[in-house]
């Protein structure tokens, strides 16, 4: 049997606080908060996510989140964070998320692993029968990756976001245990 | 352009205005346990199924502390359901609109559209909202047919997003824009 938590390149691990100054600083970066926060950007700060009433730390031991560590398993750089989250245990499903903060991370085909290893805890380990997400119509990389993951669209929400003086449009989309199983890799 | 409306006109629908979930309210709602048709018309898929009482369907949307109005029958006063924005966003600005008709008897398509237009009044004069959405599950037409009439665009549906009596339905998610209601 394949490894849970790895892939090829990837390990899937558990949040330390150690990693969580370097975290906040990546997200401080404006550019990055455009794919990754739907809501106004505003500095992040490590005291914030450290802080045991943020957001953060609420996920971390929420039981409606799993939150996981990514590193490199060549030199066990950590590169970003990825979750399950929203779980709605009656009908088995959850949102998938990953924020590859890590600046150098990007564009080698990380996201693609982390999303497979994440979409095959949901299903295989969590016994979910949907995973989905929300992304945001502008972000054109993630979502040629999703359709290449095999997510369908579902929902088409105009007007969603306000960045830069425009409304922005956003996508839901979603894969289905059926369809996860009838992939061909 | 829109003419501007006098104090509580903002509120007031056709055959109900919306009103303020009082304490007195909800104390003078019904006790007794829902029907099994009504408890799905409320059921959003975050809890199974349960048996519980119109007064505490509202104690617990009151204790969620968003904006939240008792819909209320012009002709005796009667609070008939609440209507909630949740998942207000003010930058973005938008919203979701959630009906609960807490009574059998006004679950009808006039009751549905009288409040949804009423609340959009509310949404677009009064809070400067640009974007409502609103979710209905598959199985109901009768809500279905009131959100489409009041001109809501369709924009997809949430796959298998609740279960129910031993199967999965669809939500289907629908909007309306500043612009588009105001025409």
């Amino acid at each position: 049997m394949s490894s849970i938590f790895e892939s090829e390149r990837i390990r899937l691990s558990a949040i330390h606080n150690d990693n969580i100054p370097q975290y906040a600083e990546w997200l401080s970066d404006f550019s990055l908060q455009r794919l990754v926060n739907p809501f106004m950007s505003t500095p992040s700060d490590a005291d914030d996510l450290l802080d045991p009433n943020s957001w953060f730390q609420r996920d971390l031991t929420s039981e409606k989140s799993q939150l996981f560590a990514v590193h490199i398993r060549e030199d066990d750089a950590f590169i970003g964070i990825c979750a399950l989250a929203n779980l709605n245990m009656f009908a088995h499903h959850a949102e998938i998320g990953i924020t590859l903060a890590n600046p150098e991370s990007q564009g080698k085909g990380y996201g693609r692993e982390v999303m497979l290893l994440l979409m095959r805890y949901g299903f295989e380990q969590m016994n979910l029968n949907r995973v989905m997400l929300k992304v945001m119509g502008f972000n054109t990389r993630a979502i040629r990756l999703y359709e290449k993951l095999g997510f369908q669209y579902e929902v088409h929400e105009r007007e969603l976001f306000f960045h830069d003086g425009n409304y922005f449009d956003g996508y839901i989309m979603s894969i289905l245990r059926t369809e996860w199983e009838a992939r061909d890799e | 352009m829109n003419n501007l409306i006098k104090g509580d006109e903002v509120r007031q629908g056709q055959q109900i205005y919306l009103s303020a979930l009082s304490k007195s309210v909800i104390e003078n709602l019904s006790e007794d346990i829902l029907s099994e048709n009504m408890l799905s018309y409320l059921h959003d898929g975050s809890a199974p199924l349960f048996p519980t009482s119109a007064q505490k369907v509202a104690q617990a949307i009151k204790d969620a502390g968003e904006i939240v109005f008792a819909i209320c029958l012009k002709n005796n006063k009667n609070c008939i359901g609440i209507a909630q924005l949740h998942g207000i966003g003010w930058q973005p600005r938008v919203a979701t609109l959630k009906l609960s008709i807490l009574s059998e008897d006004f679950y009808t398509i006039e009751i549905l559209q009288d409040v949804i237009q009423t609340m959009l009044q509310f949404v677009y004069w009064e809070a400067n909202l640009n974007r409502v959405s609103i979710q209905c599950v598959e199985d109901n037409t009768m809500l279905q047919q009131a959100i489409e009439q009041c001109g809501f665009i369709n924009e997809g549906r949430l796959r298998q997003e609740i279960y129910r009596n031993g199967k999965y339905l669809d939500v289907i998610v629908y909007s309306i824009l500043a612009r588009e209601w105001l025409e």
